[in-house]
């Protein structure tokens, strides 16, 4: 077995023990990455040198006989839209190329503090508005397994490295699903973790009050530890919450007997694909075979969650963005007047994806529509809350298909904007919410368009939790997990030992 | 021209810096006049990914602020963003109170006519960066430089109801608003350093009738007499326009400060539409009542209540009183010399003849009173045991002020004791009577203003020692016995 | 729903050719098209969510100034910068004298 192949509790052990270095395990990875990147495109930038810099860091801690950490020799992946300092941070747009992070995003630093070592940033859609990470504006991401799909979105890239091995661990940042998503499409763990648990300083923000951190990784414990490491109150963040930091890493085996799942039918009322509802049924055939007891319910407010949602998300997002201006960073194209230097920036820098939600956003706040729009989704919003708080007085937690589909085919164009953002259905209510959600893989599905000759692919379980109780969201996606292990292993090792990737994809510099 | 016919309508918008340290969302320094972009961080010039946390003395001196105005305090305020691009706005909003400012229904009185302005609403916000057009103007600048130390700097709104009907009223309350925020040590509140700004809505109608005109704002003032000034102009330029049958468009116009006129400034493109958002990266700004209280306990003492002691403990006229609450600093001098035993009443009219006639030949402010109210009281005791005429008092204290030393140690130097012993006294008064026998037969003839020129004229040979009422009792025992 | 493109374009500062509006009209229209359910639903009395929960109260921070980041740093990712400033070219003529 190469070290690119071990989880994260397992290198974070070996390294500690002394068993194998740190340098050892990047140096592993970093040659997967060369082997595999050029044709998979996850990696907008691979930071070889600071890594070493890092992973010989933890090895002389080491040596000193210092505590190096719960993630000591881990190599974490970064979606790059978070900030690290001395090195550029494009979230996937033109806007801000040339800019170089003059600090450190506080989910990092904690990272690193624990040993991490951060091995390079990872493609997106653009600031994270996408389910696909086609809007990138460098390059598109594929999906490990198969490369004419996409690993899904906003996190695609983070989502991809860890998929195929290239990466032990990763970092997305999830406002409507951008971690779960992407999650399901290629076969590993996602967390988005309760509003308020990450710290969101440095991370640049698309929909401040649904943006949250959270990690990626092969399996429950490795997200667990990660999620162990970001975790916390941090004066920085004016949202983020003092809570205890769990170790989750450690709670995982609870037995499932008299725990309550409900199963929202107003999210499986939506256009699943038939194999992934198999999947999903089958997963819960083994939870409750565990002891654990599975109803429908209904949230009946969930059913407006994606309309509250492509409200509320584009708003905040028309604001936030308002910030890449030509001024201080970034691109900046001059005109002669200032008005010319605004606008021309603005249309240069920033994608079609981009400017469609920072339109509908602006439009959702403008004068006489406020009311109409964002008022009325901010409300809806309080539905939705009420309709969680009301489930979960009597369930655990909610459970549903991470995604409608498995992964879809790259380059597919709809007219209608909305057929894309039906992507996100599943996963928006825990945004809106605030709570913890898990994507976790249960199995595998045909691809409605793949034809007789088709290849199965991943596809996730979603379990949405009470706030700050990861605790339980966890532990269920453990008990997921471990009824899935063996297909699991067996096909996603297969795919990463074959993988690939013949064709180089194209870059944009 | 019949603006007789005519009432304006005033309303004003004041923007005041707060005294902190530090910014309203983030650490860096609000010191005035650092070398440019040397107090700038993150977040203050809104780099991807920062973040905003509040500032606890800026809202304290909120509180300040709310409460010197009697204004009531909103328990729960929240922060919203108000959206539009500026270049010295960096991150295309600023950071405001829009849905629920911290606190509202505030009022100033003002004295002539007896008035009570309404104050609407005060709340929190941070200030913009500052933008140097360079050219000869606004208008003919090609390109402009920005510097974001100012940016962040806490402000407060203080917004007025349209109470004010003439710009003298608009000038008392200023005057009266900056003495409050003063003494309550929420600002310097200096116009001329820009910790004070002023935005005027004014709208005219003919007499009588009941329709507002649509307000016009006035921005760029710079000074109370800029605000009397402008709004008088743009009465008449507005009254001007209802006379010739024209309406008043709704606009923001400039003060030209030299050409003493308002000129449009064409907003370009789309109409204003700040498109408010509750700001998301704030929870709301929740005040326990403990606080309330703590920062009511230390308030300072506000120019109401201390004419109220001044002239009811203290017995100094109602006069007296106001004219030594102008400012903190003329009250802490005027306080410090009566604890030091100084009579009120003798400090007061020292204070407010001799000094204040110096500080205003010199062109002082009142931040540094240019002497120390132990050299005051010391001379009040000398003048008062006699030691000091009250003729070389005055000369005392512009020595006092000019050299520094005390006035003890400048009676003794140049001499100035009182000359009262009658031997040496009785020599020079026999002098002068020699000297004016016109006068001397005056005074006999029961003539008795002709002593005071004998007294002047025995002053005048002891360079103003002698005790001036000892020399009147002599001279008329010597000449009248 | 007619949306002047035009104005909330111009709000965003985002300059479209006229075939970009176009097609980004189409695009809104369809996208409220399906957001217009919200229109339905009934939101009598209830109070609007901003944001979350916790923290109940925005804490706030130590009035004491610290060091930032250093001009050099900060300009550097400057477009343009002259003699310790940023630079942006000047707001069209907008005086009316
Ligand atoms: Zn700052």
């Amino acid at each position: 077995m190469e070290l690119w192949e071990l989880g994260a509790w397992d290198i974070a052990h070996k390294v500690r023990a002394k068993e194998v270095s740190a340098q050892e395990v990047l140096e592993s990875h970093l040659a997967r990455i060369s082997e595999i990147e050029p044709g998979l495109c996850a990696f907008l930038e691979v930071l070889e040198a600071e890594a070493r810099i890092a992973a010989s860091r933890v090895d002389a801690k080491i040596a000193g006989g210092e505590d190096p950490g719960i993630l000591a020799g881990v190599p974490c992946a970064i979606k790059d839209n978070m900030n690290i300092k001395g090195t550029a941070c494009t979230c996937g747009s033109k806007m801000l190329d040339g800019y170089i992070s003059p600090y450190t995003a506080t989910a990092i630093k904690r990272m690193s503090r624990e040993g991490a070592v951060v091995t390079g940033k990872t493609n997106l859609d653009e600031f994270a508005m996408g389910s696909s990470t086609e809007s990138s504006a460098y390059m598109v991401t594929r999906n490990p397994w198969d490369p004419d799909r996409v690993p899904g979105g906003s996190s695609g890239g983070s989502a991809a490295a860890v998929a195929a091995g290239l990466s032990t661990v990763a970092l997305g940042s999830d406002t409507g699903g951008s971690i779960r998503q992407p999650a399901s499409f290629t076969g590993i763990v996602g967390l988005k973790p309760t509003y308020g648990r990450v710290s969101r300083y440095g991370l640049v923000a698309f929909a401040s009050s649904l943006d949250q951190i959270g990690p990626f990784g092969r399996d429950v414990r490795d997200v667990a530890l990660l999620l162990e490491a970001i975790s916390g109150l941090d004066t920085a963040d004016s949202t983020s919450v003092e809570r205890p930091v769990v170790p989750w890493s450690k709670r995982l085996e609870r037995p499932l007997k008299g725990l309550r799942a409900g199963v929202p039918k107003e999210l499986l009322g939506l256009s699943v694909d038939d194999g992934v509802r198999d999947a999903f049924y089958r997963a819960l055939s083994h939870l409750a075979d565990m002891g654990a007891v599975i109803e429908e319910t209904s949230l009946p407010a969930l059913r407006y969650a994606l309309d509250a949602y492509y409200v509320i998300a584009p708003a905040e997002a028309s604001s936030n963005l308002s910030r890449f201006d030509g001024v201080r960073y970034g691109l900046s194209t001059r005109g002669k007047a200032l008005d010319d230097m605004y606008h021309a920036t603005r249309a240069q820098g920033f994608g079609p994806e981009v400017r469609r939600r920072i339109m509908l956003g602006t439009f959702a706040l403008s004068a006489g529509y406020y009311d109409a729009y964002y008022l009325r989704a901010a409300k809806t919003r309080t539905l939705i809350r009420r309709d969680f708080d009301e489930a979960f007085k009597v369930y655990d937690v909610l459970l549903s298909p991470a995604t409608p589909t498995v992964a879809f085919r790259a380059g597919e164009e709809s007219g209608d904007p909305m057929t894309k953002y039906l992507a996100d259905a599943m996963t928006v209510s825990a945004n809106l919410a605030g709570i913890p959600a898990l994507s976790v893989p249960c199995g595998f599905a045909r691809p409605s368009d793949a034809g007789l000759t088709g290849r199965d692919l991943p596809c996730g379980l979603q379990i949405m939790g009470k706030p700050f109780d990861e605790e339980t969201v966890l532990a269920i996606g453990y008990a997921v997990e471990a009824s899935v292990r063996e297909e699991m292993e067996e096909k996603s090792g297969r795919m990463r030992r074959n993988l690939l990737l013949s064709k180089e994809c194209e870059r944009v510099d | 021209m019949t603006e007789r016919a005519y009432d304006m309508t005033i309303g004003l918008e004041v923007h005041v810096e707060l005294l902190t340290g530090s910014k309203m969302f983030c650490r860096c320094s609000t010191r005035f006049g650092d070398p440019p972009n040397t107090n700038v961080c993150p977040v203050c010039t809104g780099l991807p990914g920062a973040l905003p946390v509040p500032n606890h003395e800026a809202v304290k001196l909120g509180l300040r602020a709310a409460l010197g105005l009697g204004a009531r305090i909103n328990l729960r305020s929240g922060f919203d963003r108000k959206n539009y691009f500026y270049p010295d706005l960096p991150k295309g909003y600023q950071i405001t109170q829009y849905r629920t400012p911290l606190a509202e229904d505030g009022f100033i009185e003002i004295s002539e006519p007896p008035k009570r302005i309404r104050i609407q609403r005060i709340h929190l916000e941070e200030d913009t960066g500052k933008s140097i057009h360079a050219g000869d103007d606004i208008t003919t600048a090609e390109y402009t430089l920005l510097d974001f130390n100012r940016c962040g700097v806490p402000l407060i709104e203080i917004v007025s109801e349209p109470d004010m009907s003439s710009p003298e009223e608009a000038r008392q309350y200023l005057e009266r608003l900056q003495r409050v925020l003063r003494f309550a040590g929420v600002s310097d509140v200096k116009m001329e350093e820009g910790s004070m700004r002023v935005d005027c809505n004014i709208s005219v109608k003919p007499r009588g009738t009941a329709v507002s005109g649509k307000p016009v704002e006035i921005k760029n003032l710079s000074s109370f007499r800029a605000v009397v000034r402008a709004l008088s102009y743009e009465f008449q330029r507005q009254a001007r326009l209802l006379e010739e049958g024209k309406t008043v468009v709704r606009e923001t116009r400039h003060w030209d400060e030299a050409k003493e006129s308002t000129y449009p400034l064409r907003t370009k493109g789309s109409s204003q539409d700040y498109r408010y958002l509750p700001e998301p990266d704030l929870p709301d700004l929740v005040l326990e009542e403990s606080f309330v209280e703590e920062v009511k306990r230390d308030m300072p003492r506000l120019p109401a209540e201390i004419v109220a002691y001044y002239t009811e403990k203290l017995g100094l006229p109602e006069y007296d009183a106001e004219v030594l609450t102008l400012d903190p600093n003329l009250s802490r001098f005027f306080d410090d010399c009566v604890e030091r035993g100084a009579d009120p009443k003798t400090a007061a009219n020292w204070i407010m003849g001799d000094i204040m006639g110096y500080m205003n030949r010199q062109g002082l402010t009142y931040e540094k009173i240019p002497l120390s109210t132990e050299n005051l009281v010391e001379m009040l005791g000398l003048l008062k045991s006699g030691v000091i005429s009250g003729k070389i008092a005055k000369d005392v204290l512009v020595k006092v002020i000019e050299t520094g030393k005390t006035p003890s140690e400048i009676v003794k130097e140049e001499g100035l004791t009182q000359v009262s012993d009658e031997g040496e006294l009785l020599s020079i008064i026999q002098e002068v009577i020699s000297a004016n026998p016109g006068p001397v037969q005056d005074v006999k003839n029961g003539k008795e203003k002709a002593i005071g020129f004998l007294v002047g004229q025995v002053m005048k040979a002891t360079r103003g020692r002698a005790n001036p009422a000892k020399v009147n009792i002599m001279l008329k025992e010597k000449i009248l016995s | 729903m007619k949306i002047d493109m035009k104005h909330i374009a111009d709000l965003a500062k985002l300059r479209l050719s006229p075939g970009e509006l176009e097609s980004m009209e189409r695009d809104l229209e369809m996208v409220l098209a399906h957001i217009e359910r919200l229109a339905g639903i009934d939101l009598e009395g209830v109070e609007p969510t901003f944001g979350s929960r916790e923290p109940a109260g925005v804490r706030l921070q130590q009035d004491d100034p610290k060091p930032g980041l250093s001009r050099a740093c900060l300009l550097e990712l400057a477009p343009s910068a002259r003699d310790g400033h940023y630079v942006v070219p000047a707001r069209e003529s907008e005086g009316g004298r």
